[in-house]
Order: structure tokens, then C-alpha cells, then sequence
């Protein structure tokens, strides 16, 4: 699944939710968004959403299944790419793709966010909070854990 | 407690997501064509709003991709 993932772990999000959620039944969705807050909010990659996954349905070993499933196929075609571009050639098909795939991948980012939206902001309160993250992240430079931690305590408060 | 902490990181994790969204999308319209919109609305429709499989879509959408940029910028240079 990993290689479908053009635009990184967030455009994969909806593929999992998918699989996760409605055709396997491992967790709910509400375990789902869980799932995504941690892995935003721990340091590290976002990727770690999957190793949540993992532990979800079968523990410490599918923690370490699901990570490597996960990393290991796409660093391998990393690998091969990097070392095609770096050879020298007159080719235009290297930007010619990646022009091609970016409205793609912020297509898939949309859906992310659409998917995880209506299963989070169930309450007005919490529509209002992920509105206003959206504008402040957008329009301002602040650090996104801040946000995070903002909503964090506005969450303990019992106001979302 | 934890649970209630969560719950507001999830919806500010959201709101983080669609401000990357955002971002990502200032560029593309000014690129002038509509065929990166086009795409991308389909993209979102099709994985966030009818929930097709991702392999599917993207079996047909990389390939439109790149065929129409393909084109659009031989037009171009033309």
C-alpha cells in the first residue's frame, strides 16, 4: 500500500481507513482518529500511524509487521529512483511526472482530511476548533505542535 | 481524561491537515490550467466522498495525469 502513497503518509490515510475500518472491522473509527493524533503528535515520522494500526490488530508483532510492510518498499524504490535521477541525462520525464502527480497527491490530502473530519468533529465545538487550526496554520507561522497541544487542553477542559 | 485530550488533538490535527491542503493548493491555480483542478477534485471525490479503493483510482489517474501534462506542455512548447 505504501507505494500508492504519492504524497506521503497523509494521502495513504483514507486507503487505510478504508481497509482498517469498513472492510476488516480491527477498530473503530473512533480508535482511528486516536490513532492519527498520536502519530501527529509523537516526534518521528507520520508514517507511525501504521505501527498503531498494528498494535491495534495483533500487538507488538503487528506493530513491527505493519512498520516494515510499510517502510521497507518504499525506501527500496527510493533507493532505485534517487539513483536514476542522479544520472546524468537530458530527459524531461522526471518533472514531467512530478507536475503531473502533484494535484494528485493534494487530491488524496483533501480526502484525508474530509475522511477524518467526520469521524472527529461530531460535536459544533469541535468543527469550530479544527476551523480554527486550519485558519491560524494557514495564515500564520506557528509551530504545528502548539496547535496541537492548544487542542489537547481545550479536549481535557471538556469544551470540545 | 486521556480519551477527552485526544479528542481535541484529533480535531486540531485535522485542522492542521486541511492547512496543508491549503498551502499545497496556492500554487496550482495559478499555474493556469484546469486540468491540475479537474484532477485533483476528482481525486478527492472519488477516494474521500465514494470511497473507490485507492489502488483503482490511481491505476486511472496517473496515467491520465501524466498523458495530459504530457501533452498540454508539448502544446506548449509548439
Amino acid at each position: 500500500m505504501s507505494l500508492f502513497a504519492v504524497g506521503g503518509a497523509a494521502a495513504a490515510v483514507p486507503e487505510m481507513h478504508r481497509i482498517a475500518v469498513e472492510v476488516h472491522r480491527w477498530m473503530t473509527d473512533k480508535q482511528f482518529t486516536d490513532a492519527y493524533a498520536i502519530a501527529q503528535l509523537s516526534p518521528g515520522p507520520n508514517v507511525l500511524i501504521v505501527t498503531l494500526i498494528g498494535y491495534a490488530v495483533a500487538g507488538i508483532p503487528g506493530a513491527l509487521a505493519a512498520t516494515l510492510a510499510m517502510c521497507l518498499p518504499t525506501a527500496l524504490l527510493a533507493y532505485r529512483v534517487s539513483r536514476l535521477l542522479n544520472r546524468p541525462s537530458q530527459s524531461r520525464w522526471p518533472g514531467l511526472i512530478q507536475a503531473a502527480l502533484v494535484p494528485l497527491s493534494i487530491g488524496l490530502m483533501a480526502a484525508s482530511a474530509l475522511i477524518l473530519a467526520q469521524s472527529t468533529d461530531r460535536t459544533l465545538a469541535a468543527l469550530l476548533l479544527t476551523a480554527m487550526v486550519a485558519l491560524i496554520a494557514s495564515v500564520s507561522r506557528l509551530n504545528p505542535p502548539w496547535l496541537l497541544l492548544a487542542g489537547g487542553m481545550l479536549g481535557f477542559a471538556g469544551i470540545v | 481524561m486521556l480519551r477527552r485530550s485526544l479528542a481535541g488533538i484529533s480535531c486540531a490535527a485535522v485542522g492542521l491537515l486541511i492547512a496543508v491542503v491549503f498551502r499545497m493548493m496556492a500554487p496550482v491555480p495559478r499555474r493556469t490550467d484546469p486540468l491540475a483542478l479537474i484532477l485533483m477534485l476528482g481525486v478527492f471525490l472519488a477516494i474521500g466522498v465514494l470511497r473507490l479503493p485507492l489502488p483503482a483510482v490511481l491505476l486511472v489517474a496517473i496515467p491520465v495525469s501524466i498523458g495530459a501534462t504530457y501533452f498540454l506542455r508539448r502544446k506548449v512548447a509548439a
